[in-house]
């Protein structure tokens, strides 16, 4: 191996790691590998310290179900880190054949690239060390001893996280499936991990019984028995079932290790060699293809289904907007005592203003119709050179987004009325509300995506980034969440303590009030940006 | 010398490159020309490591690609055909990658960078995103990073596409002086003035086939009163009987 070719080469696929990440820091200016390097020490030390102080309190000798629950939470966040740095580092950067002509070796470029993903992944796991530190400080052994065994399987894990992760993306990038429907698996790919951490993490916390017994002494977890080998581990080490573990491990480390070396790496070179060959092959497909004769609304709706299969950007759209509801819905499912079936009718306006505050959370500069027009690139301008009116090219792309938008988050909404037992009568105002927020957070949305036009994005995470970021979603969710929590609260308070006739009276006059500011926002949009047009 | 041994290439069903034998000798501009298709990106592609050839060789100065090719990827310098790669890299952070691959040294390094930016005119644009660039600009980058190390072998994909006047003339330029000094200029144009300002040497292909190799005085002499354009059209292009039925079905 040569070493400053590895140096040189893990800085490149360390800009690939975090797309957006490697802008953000790019626009401060300065050494931009030391700011991603420092980003991701500062982020590992925040970790250890923060998970560090929830977790030194706990005698973990003599809670084993704590020490899996933890070593399985910081798993799945770590797993779901590694396998969307894979993707990024691997597949989306689409560089393997640029470094073809280049004279280094074919090892080296892996290495590096699976160095830079080992990078990412290491602060999300750090955590586990500190995990390990403390089972083997508390587990009255040789304490050097203990802290050389923390570091061995703290490595052994963290290997194992990269081979597994490694080994699920190559083998399903391999299959028939994922060269037919690349976008879609790719977009599942990504969107796995996210969804599945979420829900990983509820469900093993919905695996804790009671978390507090009367005597003020802490009820240990349930154990989670694949991780309990890592338990006996560090608090008896010197047993045989101890020793036939780390054997254990170590042998499945090495297979792994193997298969990614003789299966996963030659093919992930061939299929970089080999791309061409699909491209030729298409080509010559689609050649035979008939071009089906078709009105410009359906050809455009063609278009624009085209234009979103892009798998950061689905899995950005999906997750943003399905997270908040699913978050929702999950103690629901888990807790079958949860219900709303006690809410009577005279609530509808209450369930008409949680579907306008679901429907602000559910749409943001990550969401669909936030950059539907950017998406466009050059074809944008291109479209303006046609003999084809701009407003109605911009009305299908905004009608296209936004029913592709609130197609997805009704079902979700339908999901979450029926696993809290919402009644039915109640269900048309809670889809209502959430429509007509829809529709108005889109046309803000809509018309930034205009103000803030990108043409030149070369990964789509730059058009989530644009004007003021990360922070000003969360800042508007929080926004959101806070005065519509308040005005809901306010709202159902009131109609609780007053009559029948009067909550309804009150019901109508809010509901004026809000189609009054409706048509006020489409007039303000209408007159200052589809007027304009 | 560079030896292509009954190189064959097949996609799929199609085969880009149908048992193609040719010489390229050292010190001289050799030029690809074909029509779209024809196979001049896939034979540069299977020289500097891209494509993998699924039958036959390709030797230079004696050693095959297939068991030397690290040690032979250190003579080339190579322009893709599309410069659209490493685009989330400032343009010294590429040279610094190739510089690397190439083992130069810091001191190398700079001297070859100042000297190359200057001539290419992208001093100020060092530190700005590929992403950024135009195409023209992309093209300067690229080249820039293929001359770097100063290797024997230059291997390019339509390298005058999208540089300016200047930049095309200072290349060309740059391509007889290297071929002076004992090296090679490998490349396929589509510009046939260009190619016949050039090359010494053509390999013309059409739809995988080798249908002309040799020098272009020969070719000129053999076809006396024709420019290269005819001569080229005349052996890789339409059949002119179907242009002129094509043009009389167009005219009301």
């Amino acid at each position: 191996m040569n070493k400053s070719h590895i140096r040189e080469l893990f800085k490149v696929n360390l800009l690939y790691t975090n797309p957006s990440l490697t802008k953000k820091l790019r626009k401060k200016g300065g050494r931009i590998v030391s700011k991603i390097l420092f980003e991701y020490l500062f982020l590992g030390i925040i970790f250890m310290l923060l998970y560090g102080l929830m977790m030194v309190s706990i005698d973990f000798p003599n809670y084993p179900g704590y020490f899996t629950f933890y070593i399985g939470i910081f798993t799945i966040l770590s797993f779901s880190q590694s396998i969307s740095s894979l993707y990024n580092v691997f597949y989306d950067s689409n560089d393997l054949d640029n470094y073809l002509p280049l004279p280094f070796h074919q090892n080296d470029v892996f290495f590096s690239k699976f160095l830079s993903i080992s990078l990412t992944t290491l602060p999300y796991l750090l955590p586990i060390l500190v995990l390990f530190l403390l089972m083997g400080i508390k587990s009255d052994n040789n304490l050097l001893a203990e802290i050389l065994l923390s570091l061995l399987l703290f490595f052994c894990i963290f290997l194992l996280i990269l081979e597994v992760t490694t080994l699920i993306v190559a083998g399903l990038t391999k299959t028939k499936l994922f060269s037919r429907h690349k976008s879609i698996i790719t977009t599942l790919l990504l969107l796995i991990p996210t969804v599945g951490m979420v829900l990983g993490i509820f469900y093993l916390n919905t695996k804790q019984e009671s978390v507090y017994d009367t005597g003020q002494k802490l009820a240990d977890q349930a154990v989670f028995l694949p991780l309990l080998p890592f338990f006996h581990v560090l608090h008896s080490p010197l047993t045989l079932s101890s020793l036939m573990t780390i054997l254990a491990l170590l042998i499945l480390l090495f297979v792994l290790f193997s298969l990614i070396r003789y299966w996963v790496i030659p093919n992930l070179y061939n299929a970089s060699v080999g791309s061409g060959s699909q491209s030729l092959h298409t080509v010559s497909q689609k050649r035979r293809t008939e071009i089906p004769d078709e009105g410009l609304d359906r050809q455009l709706f063609r278009y624009h289904l085209k234009l979103i299969k892009n798998p950061t950007l689905l899995t950005q759209f999906i997750s943003s907007t399905v997270l908040m509801p699913i978050l929702m819905l999950f103690p629901m499912i888990f807790n079958r005592s949860f219900s709303l079936s006690f809410v009577p009718l005279k609530f509808w306006m209450v369930l008409f203003l949680v579907g306008i505050v679901l429907a602000n959370m559910t749409i943001n500069p990550n969401s669909l119709v936030s950059s539907i027009i950017s998406l466009d690139r050059a074809n944008f301008l291109f479209f303006r050179s046609l003999p084809l009116s701009m407003k109605y090219y911009l009305t299908k792309k905004f009608q296209f987004s936004i029913f592709i938008q609130i197609t997805l988050s009704s079902l979700l909404l339908l999901a979450l009325s029926f696993f809290s037992h919402l009644p039915l009568a109640l269900w048309p105002f809670l889809m209502i509300g959430h429509i007509g927020g829809s529709i108005v957070t889109s046309m803000y949305y809509f018309y930034r995506d205009y103000r803030l036009l990108n043409l030149n994005w070369t990964n789509v995470t730059q058009l989530f980034s644009r004007g003021n970021g990360n922070f000003m979603i969360f800042l508007s969710l929080f926004a959101t969440l806070f005065i519509g929590g308040i005005a809901i609260g306010l709202l159902s308070l009131i109609i609780s303590f007053v009559s029948a006739f009067i909550s309804l009276m009150i019901s109508i006059l809010i509901l004026f009030l809000l189609i009054f500011i409706f048509f006020i926002m489409r007039h303000h949009y209408q007159k200052n940006f589809w007027d304009k047009l | 010398m560079i030896e292509f041994q009954h190189v064959k290439k097949i996609y799929g069903e199609t085969a880009a490159l149908k048992d193609l034998s040719l010489t390229i000798k050292s010190g001289s501009i050799f030029g690809f020309l074909g029509h779209n298709g024809a196979g001049k990106s896939t034979a540069i592609k299977s020289l500097v490591s891209i494509v993998q050839p699924t039958d036959g060789e390709i030797i230079i100065d004696g050693q095959s690609l297939k068991t030397h090719r690290v040690e032979i990827k250190r003579r080339i310098g190579y322009v893709p055909d599309t410069p659209d790669m490493f685009l989330q890299l400032t343009a010294n952070e590429y040279w610094a990658l190739i510089a690397a691959a190439f083992d130069l040294s810091e001191e190398q390094k700079r001297k070859q960078l100042n000297q190359l930016t200057d001539l290419f005119d992208m001093q100020d644009q060092r530190d700005n995103e590929l992403d950024g660039f135009s195409h023209g600009m992309r093209q300067k980058a690229i080249l820039i990073g293929a001359l770097l190390s100063d290797p024997d072998i230059w291997v390019l994909d339509e390298p005058l596409q999208g540089l300016d006047p200047q930049a095309a003339y200072d290349l060309k330029e740059l391509m007889k002086a290297h071929v002076v000094k004992g090296k090679t200029v490998i490349f396929s144009t589509h510009v046939l003035d260009t190619a016949q300002q050039l090359c010494d040497d053509l390999a013309i292909l059409k739809k995988g086939e080798l249908i002309y190799n040799g020098s272009v005085t020969q070719l000129l002499e053999k076809h006396p009163n024709e420019s290269l354009e005819e001569i080229y059209l005349s052996m890789a292009g339409r059949n002119s009987e179907n242009f002129g039925t094509i043009l009389s079905e167009k005219r009301p």
